[in-house]
């Protein structure tokens, strides 16, 4: 099996010449496209690369969406992980999450943990270490609030939702986007 | 597609599998590339203020451009975090594009209540005010208009394109079986070594002959043009605008150099349709008078009205979101009257309309001139 170039994504490491696209790529003896319906030149594989790298510097590494429940109280329900190396829209418990996922712990009102795994493989499982770097949240719902956040390590990050009073969000659907 | 050292760049795209690229794959990379180049942010910053409000400091950043031009952050008047970028940043390719921030989200750090306020200003500035005062460390994320808008073009895109049916099998491995069988039993065959370098030198060589001599037959028509394709625009009087894709350009090419007299409708209806694609709904001739349409009646001859509308040729088109779009107006108003003026006879007269409720009003000169 061929092992990819590279690192996975989420190591925000990747330059154009890991896709492929090398500074001197040219078409072989400076020669064009011979049928532009089915080639592709040098000039426009590079291009590919070049984007392909800079997307993947700024694309996030997961985007969570989740709902406290102070009520009960109970560790919070998950909706929806949107994750670089795979997606849920099912419902899970933050307590039993799927392998991959998040794991959502409650802290009180409106303050979870989220915590993810050290490390994880992309498609061709190649292995590589997460470390958040940055994540911005929000408070859900039509009252006023605000969501901040703690980068508490690598993989573990901590939310706390208040009202525009500041007093504490109970039972807070937030939203977070983090970069890893 | 193959990939390695038979397969030399242009790449060529053919069935996929364990050594090719196939023009579906391609195609959906190229789509899928411009779709999240569309959202992701353009770039991620996380900065900082100390808790005295005089010094800001940038703690990490990633950008899609070339990272070794970062922004600047200060503190505004109020001790609010300013980052600011340049008008212009550099991208992998090593071209400068002008840069314009159009949004900015951010998030807050910490482990007490704060609120927070973004702001976009002009200049490429974003502000970020909160209410908490004293030390903050905050992310911000902006996604802004960076040179011109992504189009699949620039990657090779275009809805046209195939697996090439000629070179299955690489030429230069081709050229390479061919000189191992000359060389004869004399010499390996192994993939190693001096005779193997030569080989596959020489075969490489050979193949760019294939390819030209390729190149060359499909340059001969526009639809496969890409070096000639220039001439070939304006041999057949096909206007341009700069913003158009190559791609559409070979296609109006194609058509144009295509077009014949159509000796029947659905002909005309191929034809037409090459051109439109999606927005051709069909078309309509006038034998008769129907049901909406005004006949002056001063113009009764008896058995029926004869007005120019008998040979007349209505191409129903689908509506843009934007009737002001200029790309549509330039389609049906510049191409299309082209092509119909090519394709029907002298004695028949045509227009294009988006089908609905209404009337046709017939305002032919004839008619005028038997006043």
């Amino acid at each position: 099996m061929t092992t990819p170039t590279g690192s996975p994504a989420w190591t925000r490491s990747a330059e154009a010449t890991v896709y492929g696209g090398h500074q001197n790529k040219r078409d072989y003896q400076a020669q064009g496209v011979v049928n532009p319906q089915t080639d592709v030149s040098a000039a426009e594989f590079k291009r590919l690369c070049a984007d392909l790298a800079a997307v993947v510097r700024v694309a996030p590494f997961a985007v969570v969406r989740l709902s406290c429940d102070d009520s009960t109280p109970a560790e919070p329900t998950v909706h929806a992980v949107f994750q670089q190396t795979g997606t849920t829209t099912t419902d899970y418990s933050g307590d039993n999450p799927p392998e991959g996922f998040p794991a959502v712990t409650r802290n009180g009102d409106g303050d979870v943990t989220i915590a993810w795994d050290a490390d994880y493989k992309d498609d061709y499982g190649e292995i590589a270490p997460i470390a958040i770097r940055f994540a911005q949240a929000s408070l859900l719902g039509s009252a006023a609030g605000s969501v901040v956040h703690e980068i508490v390590d690598d993989h573990t990050l901590r939310l706390r939702a208040f009202l525009a009073d500041g007093s504490a969000a109970q039972d807070a659907e937030i939203s977070i986007e983090v970069w890893a | 597609m193959s990939f390695g050292a038979f397969c030399p760049m242009p790449l060529r795209l053919r069935d996929s599998g364990a050594d090719g690229w196939s023009a579906a794959e391609f195609l959906r990379t190229t789509a899928d590339l411009a779709a999240a180049e569309r959202t992701v942010p353009f770039a991620v910053a996380r900065v900082h203020r100390d808790s005295g409000a005089t010094t800001a400091t940038l703690l990490d950043y990633v950008g899609r451009h070339d990272e070794s031009q970062e922004p600047t952050v200060s503190l505004g008047l109020s001790g609010e975090l300013v980052v600011t970028w340049p008008d212009a940043l550099r991208d992998g390719m090593g071209q400068d594009r002008p840069l314009r921030i159009t949004h900015a989200t951010a998030g807050v750090e910490g482990a007490t209540a704060n609120q927070w306020s973004v702001e976009v200003g002009p200049g490429n500035v974003v502000t970020l005010a909160d209410t908490g005062g004293g030390e903050l460390a905050a992310t911000i994320v902006v996604h802004a208009r960076w040179g011109n808008p992504v189009r699949i073009e620039d990657y090779g895109g275009d809805p046209d394109k195939r697996n090439a049916a000629t070179e299955a099998v690489p030429y230069a491995y081709e050229w390479y079986q061919e000189l191992g069988a000359a060389l004869g039993s004399a010499y390996g065959q192994q993939t190693r070594g001096s005779v193997h370098a030569r080989r596959l030198a020489l075969s490489r060589a050979l193949a760019a002959v294939s390819r030209a001599d390729e190149r060359y037959r499909c340059n001969t028509v526009p639809g496969t043009s890409d070096a000639l394709l220039e001439d070939w625009r304006q041999c057949l009087a096909v206007p341009a605008s700069s913003d158009d894709p190559r791609w559409l350009i070979r296609r109006r090419c194609a058509v144009k150099y295509a077009a014949r007299g159509a000796a029947s409708i659905p002909e005309l209806q191929e034809q037409v349709y090459q051109l439109l694609g999606d927005r051709f709904l069909g078309i309509r001739t006038f034998d008769d008078p129907i049901p909406g349409e005004a006949w002056p009646s001063d113009y009764d001859l008896g058995s029926g009205v004869w007005a120019s509308s008998r040979s007349r040729i209505l191409v129903d088109v689908k509506a843009p979101a934007d009737l002001h779009d200029r790309e549509f107006s330039n389609l049906v108003n510049v191409h299309l009257v082209r092509l119909l003026d090519t394709l029907t006879p002298a004695w028949c007269v045509f227009d294009w309309t988006i089908p609905g409720d209404g009337f046709f009003l017939d305002i032919s000169p004839l008619d005028f001139t038997g006043l």
